[in-house]
């Protein structure tokens, strides 16, 4: 322990001395090690760290796919492996309103009676649900405690105080733990309400075709609208249970459909809770995560290779201490655990500069992410990011640190202790070392740099890509009348009226209603028919997206007709059911005939069939990088939803008419609530945000490669030049010209480079497979990219070797000779 | 000073030979040396003549291509790296021309170094430590750096690094040669101190002045020891000593 204190001691003298090293090794570790950490706090957060509260999570299992409430029944009840199995509909929105100010838009979740008690989860405040509560309509609340905060000041007597939820009174019964927000994180619910509860607060007349409300959700069993969770008995091996419920499902199918399909059994697959993301979302974002994981690794690697680099050069200036350590007795192991007790040093100051860029990284994360689903991420440090950023800060001191210490350590005593062997021979094995630093850092720098340049000419393509629609002037603002229980005919009545006022607001050109923006995060599927071609026995029909719009909605959004006309006023309840088809459905269903006056159904048996009334121009409704596909238009006043957004066409700035279009939908609910109201523009950044942060941070770690790799070469370069100046004197002597010498000596640094671009751009050819999904209008061959890194490289490269050759240029033929 | 009969040290027909690209280069050819406990031995000779290689090899820092090393009667000719640096730190102090202090460590520091490879108490370092630094007179700079002293108070510190551990034999490569006449003799005066106390010693050197100061001279020439002599101070002491009534042997 002594022996380590001492040579801490010496580390940090060491580093204290040497302080424009020490500054470039901390700094570039600080920025490796940082957007690490950054990164793990990301996964730690959604992946790793446990939803907070939750009893023994691990015990917790979710059912892959959602459930129907009667499959829901049986399971929990006829299963024998779990203590309890517990059902939520995820995220709904709730009016809060309270008699001294506006509603507010809250999120909360209606979950069955024994939710909290599956999860292990007690009130701070009151109780939980009763069975009861599962069993008969009570409107009865469990509110988060930043709501308890936040909106009801800390009220100490909050427990048996009447609240209106989407304007029905409720009496809160508990206030849940500090830090609980449900089974995952990030997600901003607020409070519970019993599931029994969702009849009454969004009944079936309230709601709309998407919503599914039209059919009794409770009683249905095809209709798979809940999430399932259950906490195995103490005991009881996952398996076991997965087993069991198989079982049973196998049975419930066959009793009621007289089947059992492939789906029922994938359905009740059981996935352990771990973290604080939805088990079933984790397979999709582990591939995300993994990638962005090996990029920024591949960051720290290539400071890595920098720093072994300068370290290489340092232990060059070093050898006669080395010499004489080992002449006074030092073992080559004590030697080498000394110099890495120097990198590990290193290695932990740059971690801990990193763990301060990190912090701040993680701000810009999270305010970026209150404009997303994960609108209450959580990045804040906790043990597991701490031990990350030690680990990595050790491990990282380690790898950088023990070639060069292992090199260094392996010297000739008696040479190294004469002092005239300042000088060393150019291909020396340090040398060769160094080399391989710089080539390992180029190739690196490669892979990040084409992967940099794939994104940004991705993200060039993105903005170039027309998506179908103005994107300026247009202001959206989402409206939830199920909220308020609004019945199809009163909202009907409510959207017309809502657009006539609208209209006749000043700058304001023209206004439209729609279910689903598109670039927004929400989307709907289904299959179609068309009439005459009922889709032979087997098949589906064909998959659409598809969208409820109010109407004049595409020309509000500017996207072209084709063919036929926009939706109006007449297209109404009562009047003649139609629809307007994009080009690629229209091409699929009616291949080189007018599809004009068509019709197409969603459900090949009842119906309704819709008429076709126009061909619109594809449209990117989910994202830019999409290819085109069908899709299907229905006119909002036939059908009805009660969850709408309203899209207002400006002259001028939208942003502008964003008080006055509140007025009017207060003037006609003071009781709905009015949130989000954002820009067309801002929400088409919004779809943007991943290109653009993989273009930002690939391009600013490409950047930063770029800045290593330069130094390394200069370094390179240098290194050699200071080691061959009695060479160079000598050649000088005998003749040799300025252009020879500047050959000679570049000559070695460009070398290296050449064998790392080379290694490069065959590792990038393979690595930017993997991100091939993520780019818009680009290959990962793309030529351009390919050539102009290579070159852009190759330029850095001959100019940060040529100014240490230019150096060497200068050398005095007489002083370089007597050099020694 | 009296050597005792069992040599401390033997070499036996020790040849070494360095290759560079196809030349053969015999710097050593056949060396047999016996050195005694409490000798004082000087290894005199030509530049080039394989004086720093034979010390090297005495060191431990080099190993013969051929022939035998025995240290404390033990074999130590083929022993492995790690092992050699073990003997290295227990049995031999070294002083260098160049002084060869570490820069960034204090005079205290460097001369506790060997002591902290062998593992020693921190209380037993400092006091060996400041017992080497008292008998070289540098006790009073112990928190120096060695960029801050003079060549000759460098060098006392060298001396005080090599007697600290209490090696078998302390090996010093021209321990003069980096410094002035009056330093140097200060330097030569502070071996022939250590030497009365008992110490070992063998020295290399070039200059004939500094060479008599010990008890043999090994001369060698072209890797070879080509005559053997008794130092002249020595030779002083013995007729002084006979002179007196004393038996020498």
């Amino acid at each position: 322990m002594e022996t380590l204190l001492k040579d801490l001691r010496y580390a940090a003298r060491m580093l204290v001395k040497h302080r424009g090293f020490t500054a470039i090794a901390v700094l570039s570790l600080a920025l490796g090690i940082g957007v690490n950490t950054a990164i793990f706090s990301l996964v730690n957060a959604l992946l790793v760290r446990p939803v907070p509260v939750v009893r023994e999570q691990g015990s917790v299992m979710w059912l892959r796919a959602p459930a129907s409430y009667p499959d829901y029944l049986d399971y929990r009840e006829q299963a024998q492996s779990f203590d309890g199995m517990a059902a939520i509909t995820g995220t709904s929105e709730f009016s809060l309103s309270r008699s001294d100010s506006e509603p507010e838009l809250v999120k909360g979740e209606f979950v069955s009676a024994n939710y909290f008690d599956v999860l292990g989860v007690g009130a701070s405040r009151g109780r939980t649900f009763s069975e009861d509560e599962g069993r008969t309509p009570a409107p009865v609340v469990v509110i988060g405690q930043r709501l308890w905060r936040t909106r009801f000041n800390s009220d100490q007597f909050i427990v048996g105080r009447q609240i209106s939820l989407n304007g029905l009174g409720h009496t809160v019964i508990g206030v849940a733990p500090e830090n609980f927000t449900g089974t995952e994180i990030g997600l901003d619910r607020e409070l519970w309400v019993p599931l029994s509860m969702q009849p009454v607060l969004n009944p079936p007349e309230a709601t709309g075709f998407v919503g599914g409300g039209e059919v009794g959700r409770f009683d249905e069993r095809n209709n798979h609208w809940l999430a399932v969770f259950a906490r195995l008995k103490p005991g009881v091996a996952r398996e076991q249970a997965g087993a069991e419920l198989s079982a049973i499902a196998r049975h419930v199918a066959e009793a009621n459909t007289g089947r059992v399909d492939a789906e029922t059994l994938r359905r009740v697959q059981l996935l352990r809770m771990s973290g604080g993301m939805d088990p079933r979302d984790q397979e999709e974002a582990l591939p995300i995560a993994g990638i962005v994981m090996a990029v920024v690794a591949l960051v720290l690697l290539i400071a890595c290779a920098n720093i072994a680099g300068l370290l290489v050069a340092r232990a060059a200036v070093r050898r006669r201490e080395t010499a004489i350590r080992q002449a006074l007795g030092a073992s080559r192991p004590r030697l080498v655990r000394q110099l890495l007790t120097e990198s590990v040093l290193l290695g932990v100051l740059g971690g801990a500069l990193g763990l301060l860029l990190a912090l701040w990284v993680n701000d810009i994360l999270v305010s970026y992410a209150r404009a997303t689903p994960l609108a209450a991420l959580d990045l804040s440090l906790d043990y597991r990011v701490l031990v990350f950023t030690l680990a990595v800060s050790v491990a990282t001191g380690f790898i950088f640190g023990l070639a060069p210490a292992l090199q260094a350590s392996r010297i000739d005593i008696v040479t190294a202790l004469k002092s005239e062997d300042a000088l060393g021979r150019a291909s020396s094995p340090r040398s060769r070392l160094r080399s391989v630093f710089v080539a390992a850092q180029v190739t690196l720098s490669v892979v990040l740099l084409v992967g940099a340049g794939l994104f940004i000419r991705s993200l060039q393509n993105a903005h170039a890509i027309d998506p179908g629609f103005r994107v300026d002037n247009a202001l959206t603002v989402p409206i939830n009348l199920g909220l308020l229980r609004y019945k199809a005919t009163d909202g009907r009545n409510f959207y017309r009226e809502l657009l006539a006022r609208v209209l006749a607001q000043p700058g304001v050109e023209r206004a439209s209603l729609v279910r689903f923006t598109p670039l927004g995060f929400s989307y709907a599927q289904g299959q179609v028919v068309a009439e005459g071609q009922a889709a032979q026995s087997g098949e589906e029909g064909t998959s659409v997206g598809f969208n409820m719009v109010g109407p004049g909605y595409l020309g509000t959004m500017g996207t072209p007709l084709v063919r036929g006309r926009d939706f109006t006023e007449a297209d109404r309840e009562g009047a003649p059911r139609v629809a307007v088809v994009n080009e690629s459905l229209a091409e699929t269903l009616w291949p080189g005939e007018d599809p004009l006056g068509k019709r197409l159904s969603f459900d090949r048996t009842k119906g309704p069939f819709l008429e076709v009334v126009g061909v619109a121009r594809d449209v990117k409704y989910r994202s830019l990088g999409e290819r085109e596909h069908p899709y299907v238009y229905q006119p909002v006043l036939q059908s009805y939803e009660p969850k709408m957004t309203l899209v207002v066409r400006t002259a001028g700035d939208p942003r502008a008419i964003a008080g006055a279009v509140r007025e009017q939908i207060r003037a006609l609910d003071p009781n709905l609530p009015v949130a989000d109201i954002r820009t067309l523009g801002e929400q088409f950044d919004l779809s943007l945000f991943p290109a653009r942060v993989a273009a930002w941070t690939l391009g600013g770690f490409g950047l930063l490669a770029l800045v290593l790799a330069a130094v390394g070469i200069y370094g390179v370069v240098s290194y050699a030049v200071a080691q061959r100046t009695r060479e160079i004197g000598v050649r000088m002597a005998l003749g040799a010209r300025r252009g020879d010498v500047l050959r000679l000596v570049m000559g070695e640094g460009l070398f290296v480079v050449g064998l790392g671009l080379a290694a490069g751009l065959l590792l990038a050819l393979i690595a930017t497979r993997v991100v091939a999904g993520f780019l818009y209008g680009v290959g990962t061959t793309d030529p351009l990219t390919f050539v102009a890194v290579p070159l852009v490289l190759g330029a850095i490269a001959l100019a940060a070797s040529y100014i240490p050759a230019r150096r060497a240029t200068r050398v005095d033929p007489m002083v370089a000779l007597r050099y020694e | 000073m009296n050597a005792s009969a069992q040599p401390l040290l033997r070499l036996d027909d020790v040849k070494k030979v360095f290759y560079t690209d196809e030349v053969e280069t015999h710097a050593l050819s056949g060396i047999h040396l016996d050195i005694r406990n409490g000798e004082y031995v000087s290894i005199a000779g030509p530049s080039g003549c394989g004086k720093s290689t034979l010390l090297s090899i005495l060191g431990l820092l080099d190993s013969p291509s051929e022939g035998g090393y025995w240290l404390n009667g033990k074999q130590v000719s083929d022993l492995s790296l790690s092992e050699r640096a073990r003997i290295r730190n227990r049995e031999v102090g070294f002083i260098f021309q160049s002084f060869n202090l570490i820069g960034d460590l204090s005079v205290y520091e460097n001369v506790e170094l060997p002591l902290t490879y062998r593992g020693m108490s921190s209380a037993d370092r400092k006091k060996r430590v400041h017992d080497a630094l008292e008998k070289v007179g540098m006790a009073h700079r112990a928190k120096h750096l060695p960029s801050q002293l003079s060549g000759g108070q460098q060098q006392r510190v060298a001396v005080a690094r090599a007697v600290a551990g209490e090696p078998s034999i302390v090996l010093a490569d021209e321990p003069t040669g980096n410094l002035d006449s009056t330093n140097g003799e200060a330097v030569m005066e502070l071996m022939r101190e250590l030497h009365r106390a008992g110490a070992t010693i063998c020295m290399v050197t070039h200059d004939p002045r500094y060479a008599r100061h010990a008890d043999r001279i090994v001369h060698l020439f072209d890797g070879r020891v080509v005559e053997e002599e008794q130092g002249q101070l020595a030779v002083k002491a013995e007729h002084e000593l006979k002179e007196s009534g004393f038996e020498v042997a």
